[in-house]
C-alpha cells in the first residue's frame, strides 16, 4: 500500500461518493421536512396568526427565556467547561458525565427531576417555598430553568472542546512574562476561544428555543405567563390548527436567521485563527 | 415488554403446532396447521395476532389491564397501546399511523374521525364518565366546593381547552359560574393529575375515573346540574390490518363495561 497522496492547493474536495450521500441526507433530514412544512403552510392565514395576543405572546416569552437560558449557561457553563477541562482531579469523568447528563435525559423526564429538586416538595423547593415563600414551578424562572437545564450541556461540550484543543504554551508564555491569572484568562484564553464560545452560544439558544418537554412538564402551559411558542405550536396541532404550522415557520425563520448570522461568523473567525496565532 | 413475551409465546405455539404436523388437539382455540400456513380466513379460527389500540389517556389503567384479560382470553393475540390525548390520536390517525382500534374520551374527536372516513365500525359507547376536583391527600387546603378553588393562594392546574378534559372543565365552571385562573393549562388529564399527585398542584378538574385508579389524591364531587357527563366512544379503523381481533377486542370491552364501572370508577354507558 502507497501511503495517501496529498494534493495541495485544490481545497479538501470530499470524494464523490460522500458529495452525494450528503446532498441525500441533506435532503432527506432537513431540506424535505421544511418543504413539507411550506407546503401545507396555510399562507392566507399567517397574518391572522401573527396578530393574535396569544402567539406574540408565545413568541415574546421564547426570546426572553431562550436568552436568558443562555446567558445563565455562559455564566455557569464557562467555569464548569473550564474546571473539566484544566484541572485535574478526581472523578472528573464522573463530573464530565453529570455535566452532559441532560443530553441523554428525556426532557419530560428532566421536568420531573427539576420538581424534585425545586418544586414546592422538592430537595430545595421545599424550603424555598417555607423561607422564602418562593414558588418556582408554573412562573417563567421555572421555564428559564427547564431551558438552562437542557440547553446548557451544548455550551459545555463546546466550550469544553475548544479548551481542551487550545495550544498552552500562549498562556504559559502570558504568564512568564508576569501576567496574573486573570489577566491570562481575559486577555489570553478568552479571546482564543472566543469563536467556540460564540458557537457554543448559538448551539445553547437554539437547543433553548426549542425546548419543549421539560418546559411544559416544570414551568406548566399558560398561555403569557410560561407558554412558549413550542408550547403554543403542540396545543395548536391538539386542536388540528392551521395557527401550528405558521407559529413552526416563524420559530424556523427566526432559528435559521439567527444560526446563519452566527455560522459565518463564526466559520469566518476560524478561518482568521491560525493566521494570528502564526 | 408485555408485547415481546406475547410475541414468544406466539413463536411458541406455532412451532409446537408445527411439530404436531396436523394433528392439533383442539384443546384451545387455536387455529390449525393449514391457518398456520396462511389461511387464517376460516370463519372457525379464532382471532389471533396483534393490534394497536390508540385511546385516550384517562383510559391508561383500565385498558391495560383489560389487555392483559384479553390475551389471556384470546391465546395467540396481543394488544399493544398507545394513549395521549385524544385530539392528539385523531390527528395521528388522520395522518396515517397504523393502528386498529380508537377509543376517545368524548364524542367530537370521534365525529371528526367518521367525518374523515377513518372509521371501519360504527362507534360503539363503552362507557361514561365526568369531572371531579382532585385534591391532595388528606384534602389540607379545604376545598369543599368549586367556588373554593377560586382562593389566593391556591394553585390550581386545568388541562388544555384544546384537549378534552379541558373543554369539559371550562365548561363545568362556566355552569358553575366560577371563575378560576388556572397556573397551567395541561397538554392532557394525566398531566394534569401528576401536578396534584407529586403535590405541586392544590387542586385539578380531571374525570372521577383518573382520581379513582390515581390512589395518591382526594376527589371532590362536582354537583350533577353543572357537571359534564362525557360518553366515550370506541371504533375499528380502516387501517386495521386485523380487523377480527380489532372486533374481538372491542366486544370484549362491550362485555367488561362492570369492570370499568366498578373497578376504574367510569359510569355506565
Amino acid at each position: 500500500m502507497t501511503g495517501p497522496r496529498r494534493r495541495q492547493g485544490s481545497g479538501n474536495a470530499p470524494p464523490l461518493v460522500a458529495i452525494v450521500v450528503g446532498i441525500v441526507g441533506l435532503c432527506a433530514f432537513f431540506v424535505l421536512p421544511l418543504a413539507g412544512l411550506l407546503w401545507r403552510a396555510p399562507w392566507s392565514d399567517v397574518g391572522t396568526v401573527l396578530g393574535d395576543a396569544q402567539a406574540r405572546d408565545a413568541l415574546r416569552l421564547s426570546l426572553v427565556c431562550s436568552l436568558s437560558a443562555t446567558a445563565l449557561s455562559v455564566l455557569f457553563g464557562l467555569p464548569i467547561a473550564w474546571l473539566i477541562a484544566r484541572v485535574q482531579f478526581w472523578g472528573r469523568g464522573v463530573v464530565r458525565a453529570l455535566a452532559l447528563l441532560p443530553l441523554v435525559l428525556p426532557p419530560v423526564v428532566g421536568g420531573i427531576a427539576l420538581f424534585f429538586a425545586f418544586g414546592r416538595r422538592g430537595l430545595i423547593g421545599q424550603w424555598l417555598d417555607r423561607w422564602f415563600d418562593i414558588q418556582l414551578p408554573f412562573t417563567i424562572w421555572a421555564a428559564i430553568i427547564a431551558e438552562t437545564f437542557v440547553a446548557m450541556p451544548f455550551f459545555v461540550i463546546t466550550v469544553e472542546g475548544a479548551l481542551r484543543g487550545l495550544d498552552t504554551r500562549y498562556e504559559d508564555a502570558a504568564a512568564t512574562y508576569g501576567a496574573k491569572r486573570w489577566t491570562v484568562m481575559r486577555r489570553v484564553t478568552l479571546p482564543m476561544i472566543g469563536p467556540s464560545i460564540l458557537a457554543g452560544m448559538a448551539l445553547t439558544w437554539a437547543r433553548a428555543l426549542g425546548e419543549f418537554g421539560a418546559t411544559i412538564t416544570f414551568a406548566g402551559n399558560f398561555p403569557g405567563k410560561t407558554q412558549t411558542l413550542p408550547l403554543a405550536i403542540y396545543l395548536a396541532f391538539e386542536n388540528n390548527e392551521p395557527a401550528g404550522i405558521v407559529l413552526s415557520l416563524v420559530l424556523l425563520v427566526i432559528s435559521i436567521g439567527v444560526l446563519a448570522a452566527v455560522g459565518s461568523r463564526v466559520l469566518g473567525a476560524r478561518a482568521r485563527t491560525p493566521a494570528l496565532a502564526q | 415488554m408485555r408485547k415481546y413475551q406475547t410475541l414468544s409465546v406466539v413463536v411458541a405455539s406455532f412451532m409446537v403446532v408445527a411439530a404436531a404436523c396436523g394433528s392439533d388437539t383442539a384443546a384451545s382455540p387455536t387455529t390449525s396447521v393449514a391457518s398456520v400456513n396462511g389461511a387464517t380466513s376460516t370463519t372457525t379460527s379464532a382471532p389471533r395476532g396483534g393490534i394497536t389500540v390508540l385511546a385516550a389517556s384517562s383510559l391508561t389503567k383500565s385498558f391495560t389491564a383489560l389487555g392483559s384479560q384479553f390475551e389471556a382470553a384470546y391465546p395467540g393475540t396481543s394488544v399493544t397501546f398507545s394513549f395521549g390525548s385524544s385530539s392528539d390520536l385523531e390527528t395521528q390517525i388522520e395522518q396515517g399511523a397504523p393502528a386498529d382500534v380508537f377509543a376517545s374520551a368524548d364524542q367530537q374527536n370521534m365525529d371528526k374521525l367518521v367525518a374523515a372516513h377513518d372509521n371501519a365500525t360504527a362507534p360503539a359507547n363503552f362507557a361514561k364518565n365526568k369531572l371531579e376536583i382532585a385534591l391532595e391527600k388528606g384534602n389540607p387546603k379545604h376545598v369543599a366546593t368549586l367556588r373554593d378553588l377560586t382562593a389566593s393562594g391556591l394553585v390550581v392546574v386545568l388541562c388544555d381547552s384544546s384537549v378534552p378534559c379541558g373543554k369539559f372543565a371550562d365548561q363545568v365552571l362556566a355552569n358553575a359560574k366560577v371563575k378560576v385562573t388556572a397556573k397551567s393549562r395541561e397538554a392532557n388529564v394525566k398531566a394534569t393529575l401528576t401536578k396534584v399527585e407529586l403535590g405541586e398542584a392544590d387542586a385539578a378538574i380531571v374525570y372521577v375515573s383518573d382520581v379513582a385508579s390515581s390512589g395518591k389524591v382526594e376527589g371532590v364531587a362536582i354537583p350533577d346540574d353543572v357537571n359534564v357527563v362525557t360518553t366515550l366512544p370506541m371504533a375499528t379503523l380502516t387501517s386495521s390490518k386485523n380487523s377480527s381481533v380489532a372486533q374481538a377486542w372491542v366486544a370484549f370491552v362491550l362485555a367488561h363495561e362492570s369492570d370499568l364501572v366498578t373497578t376504574y370508577g367510569f359510569l355506565a354507558p
